[in-house]
């Protein structure tokens, strides 16, 4: 057999079955209208988060006393808070609080939720420790174990990554689990057993990438859990500490000025709704995608 | 075809291949309250199972649902723990072996799976699924080891650019040639298959059928044939065991097992095969009611009530797997 | 005067709307059934002739998924003309359907007794007790032991055959005047099976219902059907009385299919007989034939131009250029062997 026209064949079948996978992926992709408004919506945050603090001429921890609660106007496009500071870089330079808090707990719950999920679908002396411990942490409140949390922690925005991902991690690693065992019961499995392969290679190389496509859903809802809880807790004092900008925070501030400056509570809640709904959004979509029963027109 | 037989015979005054020795594995039945409540019983999955696999012969298991078959097959490639029993190999027996050595001894006995649908990982690619066992058993560099899986592809008869594709864009009895490649591609002496081509289209089940007895010459394979279909069991097999409830209850060479049946559930199951032929209306052998659950199986023999010429020592003595005529066992009241 | 067949089907078409477009799954398919009689309907999976059953009973979505074109006349009235209200009331009443799986079609949470009790309350006019009793008597129709104790059971509680019995019951509950039956014996046991089917011959010729009996299995058409259609792609390429199909088939894909099954009287030394390829996809159907590309006999002709069912002795009926040609060179290979 002619190994090297074997190879130049096999390349041109392997772009060509990609280009038509992409075409179909793509078309599946635009149709599904919702999806589209909430990537677009989270990628205009993201630019917002990366490149807006460049953009904004305030400094958002610059009090100019006699500016404080102005309304938005071309100085200050959003206003100023009772301090005098600018609105609008507070509330730019906050999303990158807000937005890392939310983006830095889904990925360390996706992580550990993973790892957890994994090996308590595979080891069923392991299933009933590690489900025990997350049941005991789903039933606390999120918001009531979050400060308790931040309360032994100590209030900075490191812990409060810390305090949450605590408290999703075991929602991402119930979503693993209850995947993995349905892909543990699957003939491929038991094949790779028979094959004599490892347990790390039948939990890593073959459950864990059909595992994938729920964690991404999945990470997407925790992302935006995050950010509520985090606006939540730093609205109640538990969050962030001042004078750094995050969205729950200058709610917290506005919640005192409520009815001499609209704007302090408007805009940042806007920002919030945005952001949650443009990613619910996401997740929603994500999950038609991937799920071949919701967007298969054929039998 | 003759000749070949010939050789089969007289291999089999040597050491079988696989032998297999007093197989039971029992699943324990929980109680309403799970671990709680304590054990309920004991299924009989399957019960002191003996037989011998010949070097190159093809060992047919047949029985209907929940007589135990897979399991059986299952049981030999540890994938289930077996209650009991030897299976030697080698003078080795398989069921004494460490984790680690059991995994090594996998690259001599292979398993092929019913279903063509599951049993491939929907995420790799065909080449990729196939250079795994590859990987497992570290045979060969990168380089070669997608020659080994171009060599086997072409073998099972697929296209070599069949290596790129996902699962999901191939047929059943493609998936099924797969899943044999899959198989052969570590060069096994034993390969297992459990119901391989039940799941496949009439059409496509007899290229399968053929493929196999090719690649068993070619090969120098040696078969246990689990399946249901005694039609298609008959066709690929040599020798034929005949399994109800956990029991085997015959075994005999496949041409003298259907000519002349001697175990009253063997000929039942041989009579309700429909012929196609319209003008030929059979007398059926009808079997009473159903498969009696495992968890309490009849005493005595197992299959008295549903036996046509039950007596009574049936309902009390269990019957002994003995030799009628040379290579035809069976295990009944009748013959005594 | 012709007696009025019971169903018949002209010219269906049954198309699917995908994401790649439309498919036609099901492409102009004529057949009849007659009071009393149990036609068979053969072929692989893709065939079309579980499609076919469904287009009957209109069970898809004809909103988003699918469109149906032609006629399906019971007794004279077509159904693909009738209000879904209409359609609803001919659905379990007039025509009822048994599937493979006798588990997945029985609701679990419900005793059989409640859920066959159920059908007849829908289309009957019965008191609920009366419709109870009913339900037992249906269960003593189909064979099952102590049937006054099983319409207490819940479907779990039964085996396969049981369920499938069960099934049978639903279906005749309100004594249709034709039976479906997609499959019913394949997820069964071949002993199992035996019961089955001796119990849907005898169910028909107790009620003289029609049956269509849609199955992969040559050897249970060869048991049970009087008459007998083979599907290909979508199509029928071959219809005929049972004993001449099996005896003279006209069609080189009936032929094959009947060739490539192992019997348990046939010869083992040889090779079983193989269809070569597969099935094409609905999406890329050749020009000409559609068995073509699978075909021993095939040649140019058959490659460019699409055969029509054409009509033979007894009524036979075979889609394909050469059929005359392959039966003929058929005989001469027996007189020889004789």
């Amino acid at each position: 057999m002619g190994t090297v026209e074997s190879n130049v064949g096999l390349t041109s079948v392997k772009q060509k079955l990609k280009k038509e996978q992409r075409q179909l992926f793509f078309k599946r992709l635009i149709s599904n209208k919702l999806m589209v408004t909430g990537g677009m919506t989270i990628l205009f945050l993201m630019i917002v988060t990366l490149i807006g603090p460049f953009l904004v001429s305030h400094d958002p921890y610059e009090m100019v006393v006699q500016d404080r609660l102005q309304a938005p106007s071309a100085e200050h496009l959003l206003g100023t808070d009772e301090f005098g500071r600018d609105l609008l870089s507070r509330i730019i330079h906050g999303s990158k609080v807000t937005m890392g808090v939310g983006f830095s707990v889904a990925a360390i719950t996706s992580l550990l939720g993973m790892i957890i999920g994994l090996y308590a679908s595979y080891y069923r002396f392991l299933d009933h420790i590690l489900m025990r411990i997350c049941d005991g942490l789903m039933s606390i409140p999120a918001i009531l174990l979050g400060i308790a949390l931040m309360a032994a922690l100590g209030p900075n925005t490191k812990n409060v990554i810390i305090a949450l991902s605590i408290v999703f991690t075991p929602h991402v690693a119930r979503v693993i689990r209850s995947a993995a065992i349905v892909v543990r019961e699957q003939t491929y499995i038991e094949a790779m057993k028979a094959q004599g392969a490892s347990t790390w290679r039948i939990i890593w190389g073959h459950m864990m990438p059909n595992t994938i496509s729920p964690l991404v859903v999945q990470a997407t809802f925790i992302f935006a859990d995050a950010i509520i809880t985090e606006a939540a807790l730093s609205f109640l004092g538990a969050g962030v500490p001042a004078p750094d900008p995050s969205w729950g925070n200058i709610l917290y501030d506005g919640k005192l000025v409520i009815f001499n400056a609209w704007w302090m509570t408007v805009f940042p809640g806007i920002m919030i709704v945005l952001s949650v709904l443009g990613l619910n959004l996401l997740g929603d979509g994500l999950r038609d995608l991937i799920d071949p029963h919701t967007n298969q027109g054929k039998k | 075809m003759s000749e070949q037989q010939i050789v089969k015979i007289g291999k089999e005054q040597e050491t079988p291949l696989l032998d297999i020795q007093g197989l039971k594995k029992y699943f324990p039945v929980k109680g309403p309250l799970g671990n709680l409540g304590g054990k309920k019983g004991m299924v009989k999955a399957v019960n002191n199972v003996s037989f011998q696999l010949f070097e190159g012969e093809t060992y047919g298991l047949v029985g209907e649902s929940g007589c135990g078959k897979s399991t059986t097959g299952r049981t030999i490639l540890r994938l289930i723990e077996p209650t009991e029993g030897k299976a030697m190999y080698k003078n080795k027996d398989l069921f004494q072996l460490s984790g680690k050595e059991s995994r090594k001894m996998r690259q001599e006995l292979q398993m092929v799976f019913q279903d063509p649908y599951s049993s491939l990982n929907p995420r790799k690619r065909i080449g990729q699924s196939l250079e795994e066992p590859l990987a497992i058993h570290q045979i060969g560099n990168k380089r070669d080891r997608t020659d080994l899986v171009m060599d086997i592809l072409e073998k099972v008869g697929m296209r070599i650019d069949h290596y790129y594709r996902y699962p999901h864009e191939l047929s059943g009895g493609q998936r099924q040639r797969i899943g044999l490649a899959r198989a052969l591609i570590v060069n096994p002496k034993i390969i297992i298959a459990d119901e391989p081509v039940s799941a496949l289209d009439v059409s496509i089940q007899s290229q399968v059928i053929n493929l196999l007895q090719e690649l068993q010459e070619e090969m120098k394979l040696t078969y246990l044939f689990i399946a249901h279909d005694i039609s298609v069991v008959r066709h690929i097999s040599d020798r034929i065991g005949v399994m109800y409830l956990g029991n085997l209850v015959e075994e005999a060479r496949t041409d003298e097992l259907v000519e002349s049946a001697l175990h009253p559930y063997t000929q039942a199951l041989l009579s309700a095969v429909p012929l196609p032929n319209p003008k030929m209306k059979k007398e059926r052998v009808v079997l009473k009611g159903e498969l009696p659950s495992p968890l309490h199986p009849p005493s005595g023999c197992v299959f008295h009530t549903r036996c046509p010429f039950a007596m009574d020592v049936c309902k009390q003595k269990v019957p002994v797997m003995e030799a009628r005529s040379k290579d035809h066992q069976v295990a009944c009241h009748l013959y005594e | 005067m012709p007696k009025q067949p019971l169903l018949e089907i002209n010219e269906l078409k049954t198309h699917f709307h995908t994401e790649r477009g439309r498919v036609t799954a099901v492409d102009g398919v004529t057949f009849h059934v007659n009071e009393g009689e149990i036609l068979g309907v053969v072929g692989e999976s893709g065939c079309g002739k579980s499609v076919t059953s469904q287009s009957i009973l209109r069970l898809f979505d004809e909103k988003r998924l699918a469109q149906y074109d032609g006629e399906i006349k019971l007794k004279g009235t077509n159904l693909l003309e009738l209000s879904d209200e209409k359609m609803q009331s001919i659905r379990g009443n007039d025509i009822a359907m048994i599937f493979q799986d006798p588990l997945s079609s029985l609701n679990p949470v419900f005793t059989i007794g409640h859920q066959i009790a159920e059908s007849i309350l829908l289309h009957q006019n019965v008191s609920k007790k009366e419709a109870y009793e009913k339900a037992v008597e249906m269960l003593r129709l189909t064979g099952i032991p102590a049937p006054e104790k099983r319409v207490k059971e819940y479907p779990h509680e039964l085996s396969g055959g049981m369920r499938q019995r069960v099934m049978i019951a639903i279906a005749l509950s309100c004594e249709p005047q034709l039976l479906i039956a997609d499959e019913p014996t394949t997820a069964l046991d071949v002993t199992i099976q035996a019961q089955i089917l001796d119990l849907i011959v005898e169910i028909n010729k107790k009620l003289n219902m029609g049956v269509i009996f849609i199955t992969h299995d040559l050897g249970v058409v060869a048991e049970i059907c009087t008459r007998v259609v083979v599907m290909y792609l979508g199509q029928i390429v071959e219809e005929a009385n049972v004993v001449d199909v099996f005896e003279n088939p006209l069609h080189p894909y009936t032929r094959g299919l009947m060739k490539s099954v192992p019997q348990i009287d046939g010869d083992r030394s040889e090779k079983l007989h193989v269809i070569e390829g597969t099935v094409p996809a609905l999406d890329n159907i050749p020009k000409g034939c559609r068995f073509a590309t699978r075909c021993p006999f095939a040649d140019e002709l058959c490659v460019e131009k699409v055969p029509e069912l054409r009509e033979f002795k007894n009524g036979q009926k075979a889609r394909c250029w050469h059929a005359e040609k392959i039966a003929e060179e058929d005989q001469e290979r027996e007189d020889q062997y004789v």
